[in-house]
């Protein structure tokens, strides 16, 4: 008996060890590290000095530093609800459409899931430029005369990162409205609810899970997306992310930058555990 | 409650698609087009496509990519499938504690992933090359497999895997010759949705790519920011036709592995 | 009695099961001979499954040993066995063909070619399955995939096949079918079938002896008639076929009969097998079929047969048969079976004498 415990011992070590090992060491150890360089300084060439201070965090609390991360949240905040009520029709719909309509309207949320993001963000540059679809549209309409400057305005940033996350928050929200038996809408209508009070009553209440489950896929990604700023605000807008990315690369401010990511780190976390405990209160 | 939407849906919803597909359309035509972007259509071409086909960098960063990716998702199924392997076959405390920990990294943002990885090269003064791209995306593709595989596991009947016991196997065959041709469509769509993710990061190569070492994303992001080419519309028309496609058989894949364990 | 002179196939002495603190299986002692079919029946939880995996080296047992042709099974694995399993929901390798599912054993031994295909011909014959060997399990039937089950092990040729519910997850129809087929099966290769079910049903039908377990315990074990006529506790009584029981405790025993009190009334058994104390609690256990109206039993007499008397319910036509529901005064269930005459005819509220044989009054514990 013995040996044979030992040896599901070393079965079980060679499957889960390689992967547990490789998470440790590239995962769990490089964000120990990073949280320990938070708290070091660096010297004049760039190279960190490793000296236990708070300087770091000191400079996050200058004006303009909390001001970018002000902005940043708002910013993620103001995706986030837009997001939110650009997909909630979307997902409410394809929940409620015939079998046929809804397979259909999930292929079109995604395949653009397939495609890679970068294209899509460039595809926007191609749709916000000055005569891509849009001021063509608005000319042939007659609404403007001359092309009017889209693209490399902070706009465009949140055109982007709109259209970037709506399908993050489509899915959750489908699954969570798929879910809700018919014949609990129909209960309602029948207790004499108004399409209006059954909304607010009871199909609002049940997609809360949904929401929140999108929340993270687009409140997150909104205040990292370095890219999205930097191709469309035309490196004129500068959120948490691409002040993070500087710091590591042009300004050569490590500590700085460990300390912001440990910030957002922060942020992030709380979000998740706001969603969860969201989730757990919601389960019925 | 089902019914046929009202025409207020309907408007709504081709809006929505319209707008969500309106700017790859666009970006596909334009790379016919046959003037520099940003001065209206004018008149079909191909010269994109051939100038796009004779560019070195372009080849360099396509290949760069190719052994990255798969690299990456190479490792990602071999550690990923073990490892759901050794989930399934062994019970014991904190398994589902150790579960929770293998997400993580797929949760954490994906920027976040980068810096910290970056300071370990540094600490341990890795020089940034290909290798350092491939372990980044190893760590946040592993999971994906691991899932993947895990969740056809549990769909899998283990009266299949005692009957090959009872058969002759050895709890090594039973691995060989069951459990592992049957995880074979899990192991390939999550292989491709690790392959996807790591085709399409750059928020993590960013900051672990060697200066040589470009691969497509960071060679678009590059192009992306010097501002709107033709090439680039040719070369993002080329690899969404890849990425959709592997998409479509990545969806049938997973058709056909939940078809299968029922 | 015949098997009793065959070989002893498998023998599990005083085998435990503990999961936790529960005791699945119970100290059960038991031997199943060369060639014989026996059924293990018992409801959900009773530990015949886990008696079955005990034996074919899926479970270790917690205590005690099994022996299979004489061998002893301590820490052998299941592919080290010499007996194979048929799984109730058939447990088919999804990605082999029907071919290859069946050959999967033959395999693994690593015979010859040739020695394979002509095993696999020969098996595929015997279920009739020939014009689907090429497709995959997920193209048959359910009854189809049962029988690749029982092919895929049979063709190894084990010295026992263990099945285990194997037609649990087919209809009504086609599981009467297989059941025939099953015992045909049987008899024509002569390998132990050793059978699990939680339908008394079908163990009567096709097993040459049952184990009736409940709680981790054997109850009773036995041929069907056997089980049938003489039960030897309260549960095989209620678990094969219907039965009436009547609640009494014991007045005096000797060597040619027992006297049971119920309800101050004196009840006379010819049974003496079982030995009891006076004022042990016994029921008397009485087939519907057994049990008689007074007025229609032209050879009735107080010598022979216990009388009661019970108060009259409904009846409930069955076919052929009618069954009268009464009751006794006490409140216990009385079920009379008999074929359906036009002259029984009693209302709801009558007094009604019934009586039983005193040689067919069967006693069981309380």
């Amino acid at each position: 008996m013995d040996s044979k415990k030992r040896s599901s011992l070393g079965s079980a070590l060679l499957t889960i060890g390689p992967m547990s090992l490789w998470t440790i060491l590239f995962f769990v150890f490089p964000f120990l590290y990073i949280i320990f360089v938070s708290f070091c300084s660096r010297d004049q060439f760039g190279n960190i000095v490793y000296s236990l201070n708070l300087g770091a965090y000191e400079t996050l609390t200058h004006g303009v530093y909390l001001q970018v991360i002000w902005k940043t949240l708002k910013m993620a905040a103001l995706v986030t609800v837009l997001v939110t009520l650009i997909a909630y029709p979307y997902a409410y719909f394809a929940s409620r459409a015939s079998k046929k309509v809804q397979s259909l309207m999930i292929i079109g949320i995604m395949v653009p899931f397939w495609i890679n993001s970068l294209l899509r963000i460039y595809a926007i540059m191609n749709f916000t430029s000055k005569y891509g679809l849009i001021n063509n549209l608005l000319m042939g309409m007659g609404i403007i005369k001359e092309p009017i400057q889209i693209l490399y305005t902070t706009g465009a940033v949140y055109f982007g990162l709109v259209y970037s996350l709506v399908p993050m928050m489509v899915m959750p929200l489908y699954s969570c409205l798929e879910k809700i038996d018919p014949a609990v809408l129909e209960a309602g209508r029948d207790l004499g609810c108004s399409s209006a009070v059954l909304f607010r009553k009871v199909i609002f209440p049940l997609s809360i899970p949904g929401i929140m489950g999108g929340l993270v896929l687009v409140f997150v990604p909104a205040m990292f997306n370095f890219y999205i700023a930097d191709a469309l605000g035309g490196g004129k807008t500068i959120i948490i992310g691409n002040l993070i990315s500087s710091q590591f690369s042009t300004a050569k401010n490590w500590p700085f930058g460990a300390a912001l990511s440990v910030a957002v780190m922060i942020l992030s976390t709380i979000i998740i555990i706001i969603k969860n405990k969201v989730e757990k209160a919601r389960t019925y | 409650m089902k019914k046929k939407l009202g025409p207020v849906s309907i408007v709504y919803i081709l809006l929505f698609l319209f707008i969500l597909y309106a700017p790859i359309v666009l970006m596909v035509v334009y790379s016919f087009n046959n003037s520099e972007l940003d001065m209206g259509w004018s008149g079909f071409t191909w010269k994109w496509y051939q100038e796009l086909l004779s560019a070195n960098d372009v080849k360099t960063a396509a290949i760069n990519t190719l052994i990255v990716s798969g690299a990456s998702t190479f490792l990602s199924i071999m550690l990923g499938a073990f490892a759901a392997i050794g989930f399934h076959k062994h019970d014991f405390r904190g398994k589902d504690l150790l579960d929770s920990f293998f997400y993580i990294p797929t949760i954490v943002p994906a920027m976040l992933l980068g810096v910290s990885l970056l300071s370990l090269y540094d600490i341990l003064h890795i020089p940034l090359s290909k290798i350092t791209i491939i372990i980044s995306h190893v760590t946040f593709c592993m999971p994906v497999c691991f899932n993947n595989i895990r969740v056809a596991l549990k769909g899998f009947d283990r009266s299949i895997e005692e009957a090959a016991q009872d058969l002759g196997c050895n709890q090594l065959q039973v691995i060989g010759k069951v459990l592992l041709p049957n995880l074979v469509p899990a192991m390939l769509s999550g292989g491709l949705l690790a392959f996807t993710f790591s085709l399409e990061d750059v928020l993590t190569t960013f900051f672990v790519a060697g200066p040589k070492d470009v691969t497509l994303s960071m060679y678009i992001f590059g192009q992306m920011k010097a501002g709107m080419k033709p090439t680039l519309n040719a070369l993002s028309t080329l690899l969404i036709i890849v990425t959709v496609s592997l998409g479509v058989i990545m969806q049938l894949l997973q058709n056909r592995s939940v078809a299968n364990s029922k | 009695m015949e098997k009793k002179k065959a070989n002893k196939m498998i023998e599990l002495i005083s085998v435990t099961k503990k999961f936790g603190e529960m005791n699945a299986v119970n100290h059960i002692n038991l031997t199943v001979y060369e060639g014989e079919f026996l059924t293990f029946l018992g409801p959900s939880g009773c530990g015949k499954t886990t008696t079955l995996r005990m034996i074919a080296g899926f479970e270790d047992p917690s205590d005690g040993k099994i022996f299979i042709d004489g061998k002893d099974c301590d820490n052998v694995p299941p592919n080290l066995r010499d007996v194979n399993t048929v799984f109730q929901n058939y447990a088919l390798f999804p990605h082999l063909s029907i071919r290859d599912n069946i050959a999967f054993g033959l395999k693994l031994k690593k015979l010859p070619k040739e020695e394979i295909d002509k095993k696999v011909d020969k098996m595929v014959k015997l279920i009739k399955l020939e014009e689907h060997i090429n497709k995959k399990p997920s193209q048959l039937s359910g009854g189809q995939k049962q029988r690749v089950a029982i092919a895929r092990s049979l063709v190894n040729e084990p010295k026992v096949l263990l099945l285990d519910e194997p037609l649990g997850a087919l209809d009504l129809k086609l599981r009467k079918e297989m059941q025939i087929e099953l015992k045909h099966l049987q008899r024509e290769l002569g390998i132990t079938f050793v059978y699990v079910t939680h339908d008394q049903e079908e163990a009567l039908t096709i097993s040459d002896r049952i184990v009736i377990m409940n709680k981790g315990n054997i109850e009773q074990l036995g041929t069907a008639t056997e089980i049938y006529d003489t039960p030897r506790t309260k549960f095989a009584a209620n678990f094969i076929g219907e039965t009436n029981l009547i609640s009494g405790w014991i007045m005096e025993q000797d060597d040619q009969r027992t006297l049971i009190n119920v309800h101050n009334s004196i009840m006379e058994a010819f049974e003496v097998e079982k030995k009891y104390n006076v004022r042990d609690k016994v029921c008397i256990c009485v087939r519907p079929e057994n049990m008689h109206f007074v007025d229609y039993l032209p050879d009735y007499s107080e010598e022979r047969y216990n009388t009661i008397t019970a108060i009259y319910d409904e009846q409930i036509y069955i076919g052929n048969l009618r069954r009268h529901i009464l009751h006794t005064p006490e409140g216990e269930e009385i079920k009379i079976t008999r074929y359906a005459r036009k002259d029984e005819n009693y209302n709801r509220g009558d007094y009604v004498k019934i009586c039983w044989s005193k040689k067919r009054c069967i006693l069981v514990n309380d």
